[in-house]
């Protein structure tokens, strides 16, 4: 994913009704970039065929 | 006992006082609350502290135990709880000045306590809204009770600095990604992070649904088995707690018979801080020496532990955040509301990705669990830093070395949902503490405290005290 820029961040949140204070936006791009570029990096064999979860214990509690 | 070594003893210890009718609950908690005047205004632990309140309860209890009619381990002593969750009569603040209404009834955890007879001090201070990672604290900057210019860790610091600093018998913290673990270790105390589900999340205000947890922050493993006995169980406000009883401690006078995984992953050159290594592998070869066999382990997505719970658990709290950071954005902390910013714009075939490798992460850590009764890992990659005045994330890079890297150590357990644990194993040169994280099965914290306590009966770490 290419990188965003301060403005695109800025004009991001402001479309989701969000504050966009142009101290705050170099910053906020930096964290944005920073995310989506490791987290598309990730790869795994098993990824297409994991399905996503966020509560395990009831396997547990079966 | 005098004042001053009752106020450092254990809450077993005090609790055979109380039984014994050697000690008074009004004592102890006068004691407790002489100890908070003496050094709050250098620790900034506590947001309120509710004496009249807690000499009242104090009272109850000495009229309740001189009647025969002690209710069990936890009647009398004096305890505090992050300011995250509820409790009837005072206000919670979250750690942020936007907060300031007075709860109308207690946290599910807040009121086991009380039940338990537990004396409340008051309610203990954090990074705003739990997040970790804020600059600007509006009650008082936590500081380390080890080196008052160090973290105490985040985000349950006044949890870890209370009870470090003996300034309450025992403290209750809430860990989304670490925020026990962490504060544990750098105030060098013990601190579990139960299984998801195990204690009610019911009046603690959320970060992450799927990730928040509450638990024991303590200077002893065996009080952390008590306090856990007390808050954890169903709780019909909370539809995700789990209906299986809390174990009883049942100690060990060795661990022979005992397998510990050491996960390779967790440490070497740039994963971890040299001494904090050399600490933890000492303390494993103590436990070799207790007679546990060690293993290797391996858990091959480690290193992305980090990245994966904090993506997770921004996105969520952004969901939490997203009308208050509409309507009071100024009032945030910068830091803080940076933070928010960014996950608000996390897009959603990432944060599905995300979930995605945490059910691989998951099936990773279940793997290197089998075979052996525990995991063992660094509980923070350094030592606590200086306290920050500004977040340094000036670049790309700067987030992901801060964020990544570091956070590695916890978020793997958080997000297998499985029980972690911190407990203190040494200290630095400059006399930092050292936290060793013992990893178990979902729902086996019993085997946590098994080999936490037996530890903890071979080494001294858990007794030193901050120079304060």
């Amino acid at each position: 994913m290419p990188d965003l820029t301060p403005e695109e961040v800025g004009s991001m949140l402001k479309s989701l009704g969000l504050p966009a204070d142009p101290a705050d936006l170099p910053e906020v791009a930096h964290r944005v970039n920073a995310v989506n570029e490791a987290l598309s990096a990730l790869d795994h064999p098993d990824l297409d065929t994991t399905e996503p979860a966020a509560v395990f214990w009831l396997q547990e509690e079966a | 006992m005098a004042n001053d070594d009752l106020i450092h003893a254990s809450v077993a210890e005090l609790s055979g006082l109380l039984d014994a009718k050697k000690l008074s609950p009004v004592e102890l908690t006068q004691a407790y609350l002489d100890r908070i005047a003496a050094l709050d205004e250098r620790l900034h632990a506590f947001i309120t502290i509710d004496a009249e309140g807690a000499l009242a309860s104090a009272r109850e209890a000495e009229s309740a135990i001189s009647n025969g009619r002690r209710l069990g381990p936890l009647h009398g002593i004096p305890m505090a709880v992050k300011d995250q969750m509820d409790a009837k009569g005072l206000p919670t603040t979250a750690g942020s000045s936007i907060l300031k209404d007075v709860a109308t009834t207690d946290a599910t955890v807040v009121a086991r306590l009380r039940e338990s007879g537990v004396v409340l001090l008051g309610k203990l201070n954090l990074s705003e809204f739990a997040l970790g990672g804020s600059i600007n604290h509006p009650y008082g900057v936590p500081r380390n009770p080890w080196d008052t210019d160090r973290q105490p860790g985040q985000s349950s610091s006044g949890s870890g600095i209370a009870v470090a600093a003996s300034m309450c018998a025992a403290a209750i913290g809430e860990d989304t990604s670490g925020s026990i673990r962490g504060p544990a270790s750098w105030c060098g105390i013990t601190g579990l992070r139960p299984t998801w589900g195990r204690v009610s999340r019911h009046g603690i205000l959320p970060m992450s649904w799927s990730m928040d947890q509450a638990g024991p922050m303590t200077r002893t493993v065996e009080d952390c088995a008590t306090v856990f006995a007390a808050i954890a169980g169903f709780d019909p406000n909370d539809a995700y707690t789990s209906h299986k009883a809390p174990p009883s401690y049942q100690p060990l006078e060795s661990l022979k018979g005992k397998r510990i995984g050491v996960i390779r992953e967790a440490i070497g050159e740039g994963m971890v801080d040299g001494e904090v290594q050399q600490r933890c592998e000492e303390a494993v070869a103590a436990m070799r020496e207790a007679g546990a066999e060690i293993v290797e382990a391996s858990i091959p997505l480690f290193p992305q532990g980090g990245l994966l719970s904090n993506g997770v658990a921004d996105a969520d709290a952004a969901y939490v955040h997203r009308e208050r950071l509409a309507a009071h954005a100024a009032e945030y902390d910068f830091a803080t509301r940076r933070r928010l910013l960014a996950a608000s714009l996390m897009p959603a075939h990432l944060y599905q990705k995300a979930q995605r490798f945490r059910v691989i992460m998951r099936r990773q850590v279940m793997a290197a669990l089998e075979g052996v009764d525990v995991l063992v890992t660094p509980a923070q990659a350094q030592p606590a830093p200086l306290i920050a005045t500004d977040t340094g994330l000036d670049s790309k890079d700067a987030v992901m070395r801060q964020f990544f890297g570091i956070r590695a150590h916890r978020g793997p357990f958080n997000l297998a949902a499985v029980p972690a644990m911190s407990i203190p194993c040494g200290f630095t040169d400059a006399g930092l503490p050292v936290g060793l994280q013992l990893v178990g099965r979902p729902f086996d914290e019993s085997t946590l405290f098994q080999v936490g306590g037996a530890y903890q009966t071979q080494t001294d770490w858990h007794t030193q005290r901050p120079p304060l």
